[in-house]
């Protein structure tokens, strides 16, 4: 059902319609006015407009119109993905009801919330150009949009717009109509209607691809260690800042898990490349980072424990669904308490000067002297830290035997994420193919020590809630969901020399880029 | 994509009428719609304020399906396109007489319009030749009007022996009541005869109405100017009926 495009003109004042008509030569009659807020969705990564992807949802104003329409614009299939009939914006993908589009999001967003990135008001007058026998041959759209979020109310901003609509089939009875309009309003200069949403993102002056961290990481080859290493880290820090709102918000378990991702990836940073810094700045720089992942560390765990409802209830039988439940809701409770706790020490004093001495310890330039470690090149350096983790990773692999202890096989997962990070890190200065497949097996290797690993977590965290008073119910869940883990932790540990197996086969090719 | 014709021997028993408020409402409903107005005298296209094409192309409708492409037309409804009727049409039964696989062409053109449309109509002209032939290899539904007359209860057991001759499969046929006029007996008498017949009718009975005549005079689907009214009523039941079957 393809038309042409979709020209359209920025007005400073909206035309005198019988002057359209009589400009147009055809009879012009109204039909459709209509209010509408157009809201533009998307999560704290952005991951729709990575994706290509925009999400935007209409709410109808008047007429006793209330339901929300939502409409996936840009995706994989080609057409726009719509839901009709909703209460409201959806938060998470599993608010929509089953279809098409609440697949498309599950894709995309996982445990992610959206939020509104912008709001337009649209008022519409949409005329219609008709022939002599009363049929359509051209829609006009009179449109007076008013920008209000992200902006405060007092700077909203507007603009005036008319848009063609051509019908298929019509379109030389458009281009016509179009050519009279030219000596009047001059060339179109809007871009397709379909492009609407980055016009709004320009107007309202976001660009998501300044808030996210650039992929790869954009470093130079020569430049010495010490700075780079600075310089990489500042940029994961204003990734952590990024995620703050959302945690103090509640608005999902992402944000927290990402703040936390982050700060794990600076200390990681600094621990890995602990030869670039002089002693006590690296220290201490961890030690600060340490310190704030300590109070995360709690609403994670109980984050953890939550998110596994829907799995626990499917492995365990029917009986012991009231025990899990009485047990979580007891979590859940708690999980109100602590996240509070955290929200009031993000809002304090203490954790903004926190903030602030480690940005500014970041933002100090560093002069390494000339011959130390953080003086050398980049490049060589970042190739003999990651051959060298490489090397560890397949010594410690090869001495995995179905009889190897638990922490041996943890020593293992931890220089697996290791080997991720410092690929990571520096990915801008290899072959972007030689890592692609590197860090394919990689992941495969990482997945099942992370199932491993989480299973073996999982265990502790429910144990943990168990107490001398805990209800039996709730006790007899706890330890039937603890064999069930034990089990399938064992069932990884199997698979984990059937993957390594894999994963040595794989070479690490670091040439330069 | 399903392919629905709307289709009867007889003349004047509510086709049009029907294509056009089904196509509508099928639109309405968020199916992607292309109404094909295959009878030469264009009351559907009529309806929806469509001219037909200036230039003939009717030798080319059966050779590829991008000749469709190009005559479809947007009607003013969301959703709903239509390829206009030409009076070349009417030369549809020679035309097919002259081309090999003939009784399957209608189908292989049809084809190609699948990722464009969800839900094909086809309002078939009165008659019995090859174009009707290549429409039963064409059509997953043929929904029959049947005014409950003795000659419409006799056009349509000859629909069904001719099924019956060449072999086709009769539960395609979804036949409904169209123009019924309950205070006439001679309407009662045929309805009742023929809902024990071999092939079930809809339940949906489609009322005679002033309002279906004055579609031609608004020049829209009753929905548009007798929403209320029995027979946009009826329409709109015999669409839901309809849906579940498709």
């Amino acid at each position: 059902m393809a038309a042409m495009n979709t020209p359209g003109w920025l007005l400073d004042a909206l035309p005198d319609e019988a002057a359209l008509a009589s400009q147009l030569g055809v009879s012009l009659t109204l039909e459709e006015e209509s209010r509408t807020i157009s809201l533009l969705l998307d999560d704290v990564d952005w991951h729709l407009w990575q994706a290509g992807e925009t999400l935007l949802c209409h709410l109808p104003r008047g007429q006793g119109s209330t339901e929300a329409r939502c409409l996936l614009l840009g995706s994989t299939a080609g057409l726009p993905v719509s839901q009709t009939r909703l209460p409201g914006p959806p938060v998470f993908w599993w608010d929509l009801p089953a279809g098409s589009l609440q697949l498309a999001l599950r894709k995309r967003l996982g445990l992610y919330a959206l939020r509104t990135v912008l709001q337009v008001t649209v008022y519409r007058r949409t005329l219609a150009c008709r022939d002599d026998e009363g049929k359509i041959l051209l829609r006009l759209e009179l449109l007076h949009q008013v920008l209000q979020q992200p902006l405060p109310t007092t700077q909203q901003q507007e603009r005036l717009l008319l848009r063609c609509r051509p019908l298929r089939g019509y379109e030389a009875a458009a281009r016509k109509l179009i050519s009279r309009l030219q000596p009047w309003l001059g060339e179109a200069e809007l871009a397709e209607a379909e492009d609407e949403a980055a016009q709004w993102l320009a107007w309202a002056k976001l660009d998501p691809a300044a808030e996210l961290l650039p992929q790869p990481v954009p470093l130079q080859p020569d430049q010495p260690t010490g700075p780079a290493i600075l310089q990489l880290a500042l940029l994961y820090w204003q990734q952590v800042g990024r995620y703050e709102p959302g945690i103090l918000a509640d608005v999902d378990t992402e944000c927290l898990h990402q703040y936390r991702v982050n700060l794990r990836r600076i200390r990681s940073l600094f621990s890995l490349m602990k030869k670039a810094l002089p002693d006590a700045l690296g220290s201490s720089l961890r030690q600060q980072l340490a310190e704030l992942a300590r109070p995360t560390g709690l609403l994670r765990d109980l984050d953890v424990l939550l998110l596994q409802e829907a799995d626990y209830l499917a492995w365990l039988p029917a009986t012991y669904h009231e025990g899990l439940q009485g047990l979580l809701r007891g979590v859940e409770q708690r999980r109100r308490r602590v996240q509070q706790q955290l929200q009031a020490h993000l809002s304090s004093d203490a954790y903004t000067l926190q903030c602030q001495v480690l940005q500014q310890a970041l933002e100090t330039p560093l002069q390494p002297e000339a011959g130390s470690w953080g003086s050398r090149p980049l490049q060589r350096a970042a190739r003999e830290r990651i051959q060298r983790c490489h090397r560890r990773v397949l010594r410690l692999g090869r001495a995995i035997t179905p009889q190897t202890p638990d922490d041996e096989v943890h020593a293992l997962r931890i220089e697996c994420k290791k080997l991720r990070y410092l690929l990571d890190f520096f990915a801008s200065l290899f072959p972007a193919q030689a890592l692609k497949s590197q860090l394919r097996a990689l992941k495969q290797l990482q997945a099942i020590l992370g199932d491993f690993n989480d299973y073996g977590v999982q265990q502790g965290l429910l144990a943990g809630q168990i107490e001398a008073d805990t209800p039996a119910a709730q006790q007899a869940a706890v330890h039937g969901l603890v064999a069930l883990l034990h089990r399938r932790q064992r069932a990884a540990a199997e698979q984990v020399m059937q993957a390594l197996a894999a994963y040595a086969q794989q070479p690490l090719n670091l040439k330069e880029a | 994509m399903k392919t629905l014709a709307i289709y009867s021997m007889k003349g004047g028993v509510g086709k049009t009428a029907t294509a056009v408020n089904l196509a509508y409402l099928a639109a309405k409903s968020g199916y992607r719609t292309l109404l094909i107005d295959l009878d030469p005298q264009g009351a559907s296209s009529f309806y929806f304020r469509i001219k037909p094409a200036k230039k003939g192309w009717s030798k080319r409708f059966f050779e590829a399906y991008e000749n469709l492409l190009a005559q479809i037309k947007a009607s003013d409804y969301e959703g709903l396109d239509v390829i206009p009727a030409h009076l070349g049409f009417r030369h549809f039964d020679g035309l097919l007489g002259q081309l090999d696989k003939r009784k399957a062409r209608l189908k292989k053109v049809l084809k190609g319009l699948r990722k464009e449309y969800d839900l094909i109509l086809l309002d078939c002209p009165p008659s019995i030749g090859q174009l009707a032939e290549a429409v039963f290899g064409a059509a997953d539904r043929l929904l029959v009007p049947v005014i409950p007359t003795t000659l419409s209860e006799r056009t349509f057991s000859q629909l069904l022996d001719f099924f019956d001759k060449e072999a086709l499969d009769s539960s395609r046929i979804l036949p409904f009541f169209s123009m019924v006029e309950q205070r006439k007996s001679m309407h009662r008498k045929v309805r009742e005869s023929l809902q024990s017949g071999a092939v079930p009718f809809l339940a949906t009975a489609i009322p005679f109405s002033a309002d279906v005549e004055n579609m031609g005079e608004h020049r829209a689907p009753l929905d548009v100017f007798a929403l209320n009214r029995p027979a946009s009523k009826a329409y709109q039941q015999l669409w839901q009926e309809l849906e579940t079957k498709l």
